[in-house]
């Protein structure tokens, strides 16, 4: 399976906990807010496309908005192997910290 | 050049020096040279020392409006649309939050975004030519 990239895979999963309206701000102010730091649109942005060149991403365009300036949102999905390369990294993760039950995680 | 008073707004230029500012595009200070037989009626000369930049808020959308059209230029329209919807909803909470550093953070992600594009490209290019 095609890895995920070091900022592929909180962006991934901002889009898979963001269900349904996940878009370039919404996914750029998730993943600010997990990662406690301040995430730039333009590489959530290239991220996004990214991962949908790769097969991982759906999109589909949402309507018109005036605080937009009339302009659409672009949503984005999971696709089935997105969900698969998620599940995957979580499985990888797990197993890295097998056997620290020791240790706690930073602000525990 | 002369202009009618009704268009201009009389003030102080930077350097204290009385100056009329008119509503043009750049507005620019000029100093008031001769007052015409018509009262109604000033000539100006453009005054180089007071170069007064537009209005943040006029600055802010015409930034956003060149750099949002490079956007346009350079991605596909669907992708586009909703990228320029992103960057003017952001924006404006980011000028609103922090005017002074808003327009270099505009900047920087047109940028990051062209950039991306265009890395995408090459790497596309260099795919086709390698034969994968």
């Amino acid at each position: 399976m095609e890895e995920l990239g070091k900022f592929e895979l909180p962006v991934l999963a901002a889009v898979a906990r963001l269900r349904g309206n996940a878009y370039g701000v919404s996914v750029m102010d998730e993943v600010s807010k997990r990662e406690g730091r301040e995430v730039g649109y333009g590489t959530v942005h290239v991220t996004l496309d990214r991962l949908k060149v790769k097969g991982f991403l759906t999109s589909k365009m949402g309507e018109p908005t005036a605080e937009r300036g009339g302009r659409r949102k672009k949503f984005y999905e999971l696709t089935g192997k997105g969900e698969a390369a998620l599940s995957a990294a979580w499985s990888r993760h797990e197993a890295d910290f097998a056997g620290l039950g020791w240790l706690k995680p930073a602000g525990a | 050049m002369t202009v009618s008073k009704k268009r201009t707004i009389h003030t102080v230029g930077p350097s204290g020096r009385k100056a009329v500012r008119i509503d043009l595009p750049r507005q620019t200070y000029f100093d008031v040279i001769m007052t015409h037989d018509d009262p109604d009626h000033v000539t100006l000369v453009e005054v180089k020392w007071a170069f007064v930049p537009t209005s943040p808020a006029h600055d802010h959308g015409r930034l956003f409006k060149i750099l949002t059209n490079l956007v346009d230029f350079v991605l596909d329209p669907d992708s586009a649309e909703s990228t320029i919807g992103d960057l003017s909803e952001h924006y404006a909470r980011r000028v609103a939050e922090d005017p002074g550093h808003a327009k270099w953070w505009l900047v920087a992600q047109v940028i990051r975004i062209i950039s991306g594009r265009a890395l995408d490209v090459f790497g596309h290019f260099m795919r086709a030519r390698m034969g994968k």
